[in-house]
């Protein structure tokens, strides 16, 4: 009996204790969602733009925003672990990243591939959106003084080299640079007035580094995917496959990360995440039919007939020009639902640069199709289900003609290493204005190891335009900033102001030296060469300085002297030898006489004891 | 110590330095038979050569299966029955309307134009058509070159090659795996255009493709689908030798593919290479083909060498064999996705070694000394004659002596004459003479200046041995420093000019020593070398020399010049000493 009672009592008890728990468990989900509704602005959108000649531009963007605190506490958050904080899906990665190195805005931007812009245009985002191959990182810190900047700068590319796959820490005070000319680069990307308020003594600085031809490889994909609140499950981003990113032609990462306060020191993180990349649409279809690079089978041959066509001979035609696909079979899946985080915007899907009299696209939802006119589509389905987005053509030549031509870049720029000797060398870039009317004018902004030892003062300009004399060519370069390299210090940096003649081409051509680095200092792939990172080139727009164009040129190979490495064995044993021999050779001149032949004649044939009895003899003469 | 001391003590004591000194010129011709015995001799015997491997790992040949073959077969026909048609056309038109092909299997084409002033083949206007692939996963810093000439160096239309490059470049722009940009070059010639643009591709042309790292050309001239074998050609200018590891994997590929292969035109597959002679024959073409590079029409990889590209020719030959025209499309495949395949530059095995069968090779540890010895041999002649002077004699010391001085200054006048001898073939190009009289001007001067020149100047005995030591002396040096660069050529000019070490002027028989001098003289020693080779008067050489060293940058004119002509005219002076005349003069 009594027993029953306790336990009856102790049953009440646990009763009573988990309705409260529970109740209290429901409370802070009521009070989370509704966090999560009142303050996640997590938007998604995909835009997949068809390019000439069946390449297929995809471009995923994601905006998220922190919930708004106080900023001058947040300085004493490491401090103040205790701190109560509400998650409403933004990252928590990102806080203690900025705050441990004080940075305020850092852009981080993954790029491989070939751009080709004399077909496809400008680069997303008014070139905003690209990099040369490999990673490239701009950081605004808040610091004391350079040095203060740089060792934070150090703080932060460890920490991201331990978050990404990629040797970002390789980024170091002898890669980096502090633009000098920071409005051309960073207007309508940072916003001064929203800046938090300084610290007594600091001041700002803005950091650039990249590293050339980072091996991109799918395992950055993956933290990309983690600072999404979606986890690249659910919504747009479950999509994004690392195998399918990184088999295109162009693919494209980048973080751009801001700190923006109010008057009232209130502030919160902006990040914007933005995957591009780009994929040639029937090799893709053809990869998934015959994984392996074979001969096309017979029956797929697509033959000019208007030439000899026989049994067996073809000759072959460009591509196909009517065909119908699903982005799920470029993309490895369909899309996993919407993101039901925002649900103000829903994700958005939107086909570009086609024209509708040849194209059809629609949506799929489950099994069913829905088209529109303006093919934009809006994930808004109450249920789970899995969208697809089906595209039709049948002349696939036909495109967006407006759009490709306000799409036209403003500028071409290549650059390229001259001359094949293992001392002495050139870098040459040329640009080309192909606008019939106005001339451009550009930040060329450049980089160079100091192992690659340019004379700035060996400047050589020409153009196409013959009627140009020197000076005119001279006064076409309007502003220089040169900041020499310090050898195993810093990097040489250029930011020249150069005005390009309408529909001309302008060449600049520097003298290169190349020196012998120290035996430890080449890489283990030192006959590889060494990468140069890409040069950046803006061009700036006279009335709206946010519609700046960014152009990155390629990246370059150098091939410096490189020892043999088995040598230092031969050096060794020679030098070794050389130091016996001359050793040897003192050695004797200063420890023995120096006689005639006839001398030493007598020396040879009387032996050490002869000697000594001859000796003796002689004292007892004397 | 006093072992050495007794040993240096007896060497004095039996006259032995003396002696030694006194046998310099046995020594010498010694030494030069020596070498030749190495080459000749040693080289090919059983034990003293290897079998050739691949050295760098990264190669793999022939690991994955070619690709180029089934419909491709179909493709690359229907690409010949189109370029068949385009013989008619001229340079421009057939350049634009591959280029236009090209574009639609979204290659960067660019045409770069070129006006050739050659002396052989006549100023004319050229143009180079090239397509630069962007490989899907590659950077863009390196390129591989594929290249087909319109017409080969037998002035044949290549029509084979053309298609297969063609074809070959449109099927890989199917695959993802490039790492490196893949460039078609389409020359009108595989000679001074192809050349023209490997130099203005690393300095001038605006689209580029990153650093070359290889370079094949493909000639396939029969219109037939099959050919009999696969001729490899690899020699480049100035001695310069692709690295052993390209070729290797050509050779190893095409054996792979049942082709028959042959190097440097000599029907390898015919000849055993267990034969003495068979290797014997390899090396000497070998050293022959080093030797005189760019005086015969160029194949095309030639045009690469100089800037670290590995370059080398793949030549169908015949039209009747059993291996068909996609089984020549496989090997440049794979030999495109082996370089591919590397991480870095081509550094693992040899640059510099002779092949004495496709599959044999010596490295250049086993034939160097052969090369030493000569200019050892050319040093000793040298020391030999300076002993004969006494100037080496301490009584005879002198603080200003006149005959030594009067040496010094012909060997200047020498350098300057033979400086000038380059210039001498641009005076001829004026005259009203064409390429054969210039020829056999130029040969007729060499006699002249021989049989004359003692009739001007006549000098005193220690003149002219001091002329005849600096002579040497100035022929080792030169062939010292040539030797490692291009071991073809200071061996050739070492054993054709070694004649002139017998020459002695203190014997009454004069024109026995005159015929030597011309037998070594440097131009009638090449055009006789050349007419041997070649079975024909080659007339034209020294202007193909000429013109090769202003077009192509090959060395051997100049080289030729200052070297072995320096020497020649220097002895041509000494020449007028007799001892007859000396008496009187006492």
């Amino acid at each position: 009996m009594r027993g029953s009672f306790l336990f009856s009592v102790l049953a009440f008890l646990l009763c009573l204790f988990s309705y409260f728990d529970f109740s209290s468990a429901v409370a802070n989900l009521v009070t989370n969602v509704e966090n999560l509704r009142s303050s996640s602005n997590f938007e998604e959108s995909l835009e997949l733009k068809i390019l000439p000649t069946d390449y297929l531009l995809s471009s995923f963007n994601f905006k998220l925003q922190s919930d708004a605190f106080d900023f001058n506490s947040s300085r004493n958050l490491i401090i103040d672990s205790f701190s109560y904080r509400n998650h409403n899906g933004f990252s928590k990665k990102i806080e203690p990243l900025l705050n441990s190195a004080n940075v305020k805005n850092l852009f981080l931007k993954f790029a491989r591939g070939h751009w080709d812009y004399s077909k496809w245009g400008k680069t997303p985002k008014n070139g905003w959106s690209s990099a040369g191959s490999g990673v490239e990182i701009w950081a605004l810190i808040e610091a004391n003084n350079k040095s203060d900047a740089i060792d934070n700068w150090g703080i932060l590319v460890s920490q991201l080299s331990g978050m990404f796959c990629s040797s970002v820490n390789f980024i170091n005070a002898e890669k980096i640079t502090f633009p000098h000319n920071v409005s051309s680069y960073m207007d309508g990307k940072i916003n001064v007035k929203a800046l938090p308020k300084l610290q007594d003594g600091n001041s700002y600085f803005l950091l650039r580094g990249s590293l050339a031809n980072e091996p991109i490889c799918t395992e950055n994909l993956s933290p990309i995917l983690r600072f999404l609140p979606t986890n690249g499950k659910v919504g747009l981003s479950s999509l994004l496959d690392g195998h399918k990113i990184f088999d295109s032609y162009w693919s494209y990462m980048s973080i751009d990360l801001s700190t923006i306060c109010d008057d009232f020191s209130m502030c919160h993180y902006d990040m914007e995440i933005d995957i591009h990349f780009v994929v040639n649409i029937q090799k893709s279809l053809a990869r998934n039919r015959r994984p392996s690079p074979r001969a096309t089978p017979v029956e797929e041959l697509q033959c000019d007939t208007s030439k000899k066509f026989t049994e067996w001979e073809c000759f072959p035609l460009p591509t196909k020009k009517e065909y119908s696909f699903l982005i799920s079979d470029i993309f490895g899946s369909t899309i996993n639902d919407r993101s039901r985080l925002n649900l103000v915007r829903n994700s958005k899907i939107k086909v570009l640069g086609i024209d509708n009299e040849y194209w059809n696209t629609a949506v799929k939802i489950g099994e069913e199709m829905f088209a529109t006119d303006n093919h934009e589509y809006e994930l808004n389905e109450q249920q789970p289900c899995q969208y697809d987005i089906y595209i039709f053509t049948n002349d696939n030549s036909k495109l967006d003609t407006r759009l490709i031509e306000s799409n036209k870049p403003p500028l071409y720029v290549s650059r390229t290493l001259t001359g094949n000797s293992q001392d002495k060398g050139g870098i040459r870039v040329i640009f080309t204005n192909p606008s019939k009317t106005q001339d451009a004018i550009i930040k060329y902004y450049e980089t160079l190891p100091w192992f690659m030892r340019v004379y700035v003062s060996s400047l050589k300009i020409s153009s196409s335009d013959i009627s140009l004399s020197n000076e005119d060519l001279e006064s076409l370069i309007n502003d220089k900033y040169v900041s020499l390299s310090d050898i195993r210090g810093k990097p040489l940096h250029l930011e020249y102001t150069i005005t390009v003649p309408k529909s001309s081409t302008l060449t600049i051509h520097f003298d290169v030296e190349k020196p012998l680095l120290n035996y430890e200092e080449y890489p283990p792939d030192s006959n590889h060469g060494f990468e140069i990172e890409s040069a950046l080139v803006v061009v700036l727009d006279r009335f709206y300085p946010n519609k700046n164009y960014f152009i990155r040129t390629p990246t370059l190979l150098l091939s410096l002297a490189t020892p043999d490495f088995s040598m230092p064995y031969n050096v060794i044993t020679i030098t070794s030898t050389l130091m016996a021999f001359c050793f040897g050779l003192i050695f004797n001149l200063l420890t023995k006489r120096i006689v005639s032949v006839e001398d030493s004649k007598h020396l040879i044939t009387e032996k050490p004891l002869i000697r000594i009895v001859k000796k003796i003899k002689k004292k007892f003469k004397s | 110590m006093s072992l050495l001391i007794k040993f240096i003590n007896r060497a004095v004591d039996s006259g032995l330095i003396i002696k030694l000194l006194k046998k310099l010129p046995f020594i010498s011709r010694l030494l030069v038979v020596a070498a030749i015995a190495l080459i000749f001799g040693y080289l090919p015997l059983d034990g003293s050569f290897r079998r050739t491997y691949i050295s760098e790992n990264a190669l793999m040949p022939n690991q994955a299966y070619s690709q180029f073959r089934e419909t491709e077969w179909n493709i690359v026909r229907g690409f010949r029955n189109e370029i068949k048609d385009l013989k008619v056309w001229n340079i421009d038109i057939r350049n634009k309307i591959v280029s236009n092909w090209l574009q639609d299997y979204s290659l960067e084409t660019s045409i770069y134009k070129t006006n050739i002033i050659s002396d052989v083949s006549g100023d004319h206007n050229s143009e180079v058509l090239y397509g630069i692939l962007n490989g899907q996963r590659c950077d863009g810093t390196e390129a591989m070159v594929i290249c087909a000439p319109w017409f080969n160096s037998e002035m044949e239309y290549n029509v084979g090659g053309v298609s297969v490059a063609i074809a070959l470049t449109r099927f890989f722009t199917n695959w993802p795996i490039w790492s490196k940009n893949i460039i078609l070059v389409i020359p009108e010639t595989p000679g001074v255009d192809l050349r023209k643009w490997v130099e203005s591709y690393h300095n001038e042309l605006k689209l580029t493709g990153g650093t070359i790292e290889s370079a094949m050309v493909l000639d396939y001239p029969s219109e037939s689908d099959s050919f009999d074998y696969l001729d490899v050609e690899y020699i480049g200018l100035n001695g310069a030798l692709p690295n052993l590891d390209l070729v290797n994997t050509a050779l190893h590929i095409a054996e792979n593919e049942g082709i028959k292969i042959s190097i440097n035109g000599m029907k390898s597959f015919e000849k055993d290479q267990n034969n003495f002679k068979n290797r014997l024959h390899h090396i000497s073409n070998g050293i022959q083909k080093m030797a005189m590079a760019g005086l015969y029409p160029l194949k095309g990889h030639e045009a690469f060498s100089g800037w670290r590209i590995q370059a080398i020719t793949l030549k169908a030959v015949g039209n009747s064999g059993n291996h068909d025209i996609t089984t020549f499309g496989r090997v440049p495949e794979a030999v495109t996705r082996s370089v591919n395949n590397l991480l870095e530059k081509f550094h693992q095995s040899f640059f510099f070694y002779l092949l004495l069968s496709p599959k044999l090779f010596v490295s250049i540890a086993s034939y160097l000394p052969a090369a030493i010895l000569v200019t050892v041999a050319f040093a000793g002649m040298s020391i030999d004659s300076l002993t004969k002077t006494n100037i080496l004699k301490n009584d005879a010391v002198e603080t200003f002596d006149f005959e030594i001085i009067v040496a010094l200054v012909f060997y200047l006048i020498s350098i300057a004459l033979s400086l000038s001898y380059s210039k001498i073939i641009n005076l001829l190009r004026n005259k009203n003479l064409n390429f054969d009289q210039q020829g056999k001007f130029l040969l007729i001067i060499q006699v002249f200046f021989l049989f004359t020149s003692y009739m001007i100047y006549k000098p005193t005995k220690k003149t002219y041995h001091m002329l005849k030591s600096i002579a040497f002396m100035h022929l080792s040096l030169v062939l010292t420093l040539l030797l490692a660069l291009n071991f073809g050529l200071a061996f050739i000019m070492g054993v054709l000019a070694f004649p002139m070490t017998f020459i002695d002027f203190e014997k009454e028989n004069k024109t026995k020593q005159r015929l030597l001098l011309l037998v070594s003289n440097p131009f009638i020693a090449i055009f006789c070398m050349c007419s041997w080779i070649e079975d024909k008067w080659t007339w034209t050489i020294f202007n193909v020399m000429s013109s090769s060293w202003e077009n192509l940058g090959c060395w051997t004119w100049p080289i030729v010049c200052c070297s072995w002509l320096t020497t020649w005219i220097l002895l041509v002076i000494a020449s007028g000493y007799s001892p007859s005349n000396e008496k009187k003069r006492m």
